[in-house]
């Protein structure tokens, strides 16, 4: 027994180590960092950038911004996804190549996808030309607030297809015979989905909304590519934020911005987290 | 027996180098470039000697001797109408020859007649001339269109009875030619893209061929006997790559890479070892040769260094100095700091070349750079000097006394919280300048131009119809065409308004009727009055045609210096405010030296950039600070006057006895050289009485460029504006209104 445990720890401590080295560490680094004054004499100022980067409007709209896009994106990608592989669960066993292209512009190069989407919405693009063919008038997409349009799009386009395999695995498990059942009651396809398919796939449904709302709080490269450093103020996210004041080599407003934006991720996800067992408890 | 060598070689440096006291890695300097017009076309090592082929004179230099020491010889005197010139030699076993060309320059033509190889037989402080040998040119001569002429030859070296040189053909294609130097006739090698030769081992030749393509020096054995080539590897050239060499004592092959003398033993690419630090300011030159015991010379245009190859010999201590502004007293600093410093290794490095990569080295806390050599206006610059990632420099007496003489403006960007963080090196500053002769031919005065750009911008149109009717007077240059006008005024105007609201703060923006009403001069401008084309005139073959009209005065140039040391002859800078309640501004674009606060060497480094700014022109430490007041002659000005007036005088003389039928060709070249003797006298300064008075009166104008956040937003979003808003493509309120948001939010941002 004691020689098992020994071996165990020889399992352990490589990945342990790791977990200290690259996350531990770096983690609480960063926390002392943001309680510096960011000179290269590294000043202790206790919370004064907490409160400092708390007043900093540019800060404040990063912040506004990023959780305003996550709130569309996350649960847009979420919904479109349930629903797609609900569709796409009917069709088995057919309608693998449709299952499989799903994931496509997820494994795309982000720049080859920008410059596909840039080339969509150009002033004289697809969607101007059909715009123009149904009687409107030509956009300037990717200029000012307008551009939030074709970023919110391509982070639906590019990350719909990995949360659709994720609820395709997770509606395998689904028993057949309660659908027949349903139907047999007179349960069309939206009740069957909602009533049957999502409580009975809610943890996967929420390892959904999870990692794509962590995605979405991510979206960056998508404006800066189009807007550079300093894009419209209604896509001006904390990613803009940071990696300015990075270039500024002010890692301390970089860790406090980060920081702080950790701390409000903690609480909502705990608030999901919450909410999702009262649901489960419900459900048994 | 080689350590013993080596250790003989070392301490013969060590004891018996007196201007350069720093031993084996010592650098001979720049002893060529006393006579500030001479430079180094090509070298030679013969026996323990080492031969330098100036452009003006000889040298010699052995281990152990100070200086160069130059060697007279005699050039044959062909005949009339012929010289005889040689710019390169070689040797061969203990002879030294020399490649001499003699050829006819008549008043109509020119060509080469006859190509020899010399013998040249030194002897104390001269070289003689011995047996020749004619070489046959027939494929050794080029015709630009001006006669025949030799091609330019490059890194001659010889063994045996062959010399191998690099040439440039027609085309401007690399090739080595091979030269019999018992018969005088050659071949050329099938060398594609060949840059360096050397002699190699069994009577073979090396040749170093550019592989761009790969980044790679590809190396190939060329035997001349059989005039077949062997592959014989490639070494990647990463930043810069020159002077191939190898020892045929030690088996050894040399070269220059980032900064250090690399060896590689029997051509074992996989293992190249870094024996010595050399930087070098020209890729260019001679390059690289070996003395006895392997010690190892390189040469530029203008240096001379030789360093040990051993690499114990190598100096522990080493301070690395990041420099891409290339100026002219880093390079002299490292010159005379690693002769006054034999213990430590100065390395000059070009590789932080990114914004990006210094920050993150300061982020790393890295020790890699000692001294960083770089502009103000970067954004690196900004964030370091904002955050304090400087060493205080303060302590250092040199630095405190030239920094505390410094003008405000200059002093507050190189100066934090008290502490002085950077010394300045280099300058310079251009803006719109007149031309005071064709203010005076126009009847008007330096003063009656409008001193902001407004007024200026009404003025401009008015000029047309102030013109001369005898057309010695255009306004702006005659290669200009309208739309550059209209760019260059808008820059000029953006960088005034720029300076501006560095002064009053960022968060004025842009969107204010300052920039509104200039902006909107400029744009709504009719640039057809000034005479120019509405677009270049092609030549048919996808060229432009330039059109250069010298017949008359330019009145404006739309960039001319405007700091002393770069001040055009004939051009007054013009200072334009952005409106006539505020003071213009003088830009000056700035670099500056700086030590790493992290590094290992911080007393050496600080007595690195001391020694940079004892090595700042003194035409340029005359912009830091009013200390200086005297006008400095250009360096030619006394030899020309000299010959000028000697012509004058020997024309004069010829006068007293000319035929009647040759004085007015003589008197009207008399005139015309006392008319260039006057010009000479106005305009051969490096500092003209003119630029101090000018700049000395302005000098409280003086605005250092900082760094423009508004050029940094990643997406290039204002450069797309810009070329919009220039094109018409957006109005002037889109524009300003768009650039003002972006510096709203930079404001908001804070640093």
């Amino acid at each position: 027994m004691f020689k098992k445990k020994k071996s165990l720890w020889l399992f352990l401590v490589p990945p342990l180590l790791g977990l200290m080295l690259f996350y531990v560490v770096p983690f609480f680094g960063g926390i002392y960092y943001s309680l510096t004054d960011g000179s290269y004499k590294n000043a202790f100022v206790g919370l004064e950038n907490y409160i400092n980067i708390w007043k900093n409007e540019m800060f404040l709209l990063g912040l506004k911004n990023t959780l305003a896009l996550s709130l569309i994106c996350a649960p847009a990608v979420w919904l479109l996804a349930f629903v797609i592989a609900v569709l796409l669960n009917r069709l088995r066993p057919k309608g693998k190549l449709l299952r499989n292209s799903v994931l496509l512009p997820y494994l795309m190069p982000a720049s080859a996808m920008l410059l596909v989407w840039l080339l969509v919405f150009d002033y004289g693009g697809v969607i101007n030309r059909l715009i123009v063919y149904f009687g409107g008038e030509r956009i300037s997409w990717l200029e000012g607030s307008a551009l939030r349009l074709p970023v919110i799009l391509l982070f639906i386009w590019k990350n719909l297809g990995f949360a659709v395999i994720i609820f395709l695995s997770a509606l395998q498990t689904v028993p057949e015979p309660l659908y027949e059942y349903a139907e047999l009651e007179g349960a069309g396809f939206f009740r069957q989905a909602f009533s049957i398919t999502l409580p009975l796939v809610m943890p996967t449904a929420l390892l959904v909304i999870i990692v794509e709302w962590i995605n979405a709080f991510k979206i960056f490269r998508e404006v800066y590519f189009i807007g550079g450093a300093y894009p419209d103020p209604a896509v001006y996210t904390l990613q803009n934020y940071m990696n300015n004041m990075y270039n500024k080599l002010n890692y301390q407003n970089v860790t406090t911005a980060a920081y702080s934006f950790a701390l409000i991720v903690f609480i909502l996800f705990g608030v999901l987290f919450f909410l999702q067992r009262r649901m489960q408890k419900k459900l048994h | 027996m080689k350590k013993m060598i080596a250790m003989l070689l070392a301490a013969a440096l060590l004891f018996s180098c007196g201007a350069f006291a720093a031993g084996v890695k010592a650098n001979l300097g720049r002893s060529v470039r006393e006579d500030y017009q001479d430079g180094i076309s090509c070298g030679a090592v013969c026996g323990d000697t080492l031969y330098l082929m100036g452009y003006q004179n000889l040298y010699s230099w052995k281990i152990g001797e100070a200086d160069l020491t130059p060697m007279q010889y005699q050039m044959e005197l062909p005949g009339e109408n012929r010289y005889s010139d040689m710019r390169n030699i070689f040797s061969s076993g203990d002879t030294l020859y020399g490649l001499m060309t003699t050829s006819y320059s008549g008043p109509d033509s020119y060509a080469l007649e006859e190509c020899r190889i010399v013998e040249l037989i030194p002897g104390d402080g001269k070289v003689e001339f011995g047996s020749s040998v004619t070489v046959d040119i027939t494929e050794l001569t080029v015709d630009y269109g001006g006669g025949p002429q030799m091609v330019q030859v490059n890194s001659i070296c010889a063994q045996g009875d062959y010399a191998c040189m690099q040439v440039y053909d027609m085309n401007g294609n690399a090739s080595v030619y091979c030269l019999d130097i018992t018969t005088g006739t050659g071949f050329y090698a099938e060398a594609e893209n060949a840059e360096m030769v050397t002699p190699y081992a069994d009577g073979c030749f090396l040749v170093g061929s550019y592989d761009y393509g790969n980044g790679e020096m590809r190396l190939q054995s060329f035997d001349p006997e059989s005039e077949s080539l062997t592959e014989c590897g490639s070494i990647a050239m990463e930043d810069y790559f020159s002077g191939l060499t190898y020892s045929q004592e030690s088996g050894r092959l040399f070269f220059l890479r980032n900064g250090y003398v690399h060896a590689v033993t029997d051509l074992d690419f996989e293992n190249t070892q870094p024996v010595a630090e050399l930087s070098t300011q020209y890729s260019g030159g001679p390059g690289g040769l070996l003395l006895p015991g392997d010690v190892y010379v390189y040469c530029d245009y203008e240096t001379v260094s030789v360093r040990s190859t051993q690499p114990e010999d190598m100096p522990e201590t080493q301070i690395v100095v990041s420099d891409f502004t290339y100026a002219e007293s880093v390079m002299d600093a490292y010159y005379a700091f690693g002769n006054s410093h034999g213990d430590v290794a100065v390395v000059i490095s070009r590789d932080y070349t990114q914004d990006s990569e210094i920050i993150e080295a300061m982020m790393n806390r890295d020790s890699t750079v000692d001294v960083y050599v770089m502009n103000v206006n970067q954004q690196a610059y900004n964030a370091l000097f904002e955050r304090g990632y400087m060493l205080d420099l303060s302590g250092n007496e040199t630095i405190r006394t030239a920094v505390e003489g410094m003008y405000p403006g200059i002093q507050e960007v190189v100066t934090r919280d008290g502490e002085i963080v950077a010394v300045p090196v280099q300058t310079y500053g251009w803006i719109m300048g007149v031309n005071p002769d064709a203010l005076e031919a126009m009847g008007l005065d330096y003063d009656e131009i409008p001193g902001n750009w407004p007024d200026f911008l009404d003025f401009l149109v008015e000029l047309p119809d102030m013109l001369p009717e005898d057309e010695s007077v255009r306004i702006f240059d005659s290669y200009m065409i309208q739309s550059d006008v209209k760019y260059s005024l808008r820059n000029s105007v953006m960088e005034e308004y720029q300076m501006w609201l560095n002064d009053v703060g960022l968060e004025r923006g842009y969107d204010t009727p300052e920039l509104r009403a200039m902006l909107e001069k400029v744009m709504n401008m009719d640039y057809s009055i000034f005479g120019l084309p509405e677009d270049y005139e092609e030549d048919g073959e996808g060229g432009i045609v330039w059109i250069y009209d010298d017949s008359s005065y330019t009145l404006f140039n739309t960039g001319v210096g405007c700091t002393i040391g770069n001040f055009y002859a004939g051009q007054l800078p013009l200072l334009l405010s952005v409106s006539p309640e505020y003071a213009p501004h003088l830009p000056m674009d700035l670099s500056v030296a700086f030590v790493n606060p992290f590094s290992e060497n911080p007393e050496l480094a600080t007595e690195f950039i001391a020694e940079m700014f004892s090595h700042v022109p003194t035409a340029i430490r005359y912009n830091f600070s009013d200390e200086f007041s005297e006008p400095i002659r250009s360096s030619y000005y006394e030899e020309n006057m000299k010959n000028m007036k000697e012509s004058i005088a020997e024309m004069e003389k010829q006068l007293e006895t000319a035929e009647a039928v040759d004085v007015p060709l003589l008197e009207e070249s008399i005139a015309s050289m006392k008319q260039a003797l006057e010009e000479n006298d106005k305009y051969w300064w490096e500092v003209s009485p003119e630029s101090i008075e000018w700049f000395r009166s302005r000098d409280d104008h003086i605005a250092v460029q900082r760094f423009n956040y508004l050029y940094a937003d990643g997406g290039g979003e204002i450069w797309e504006m810009t070329s919009q808003f220039m094109k018409g493509m957006i109005d002037l309120d889109t524009y300003i209104k768009g650039i003002d948001r972006k510096a709203t939010m930079m404001a908001m941002e804070g640093n």
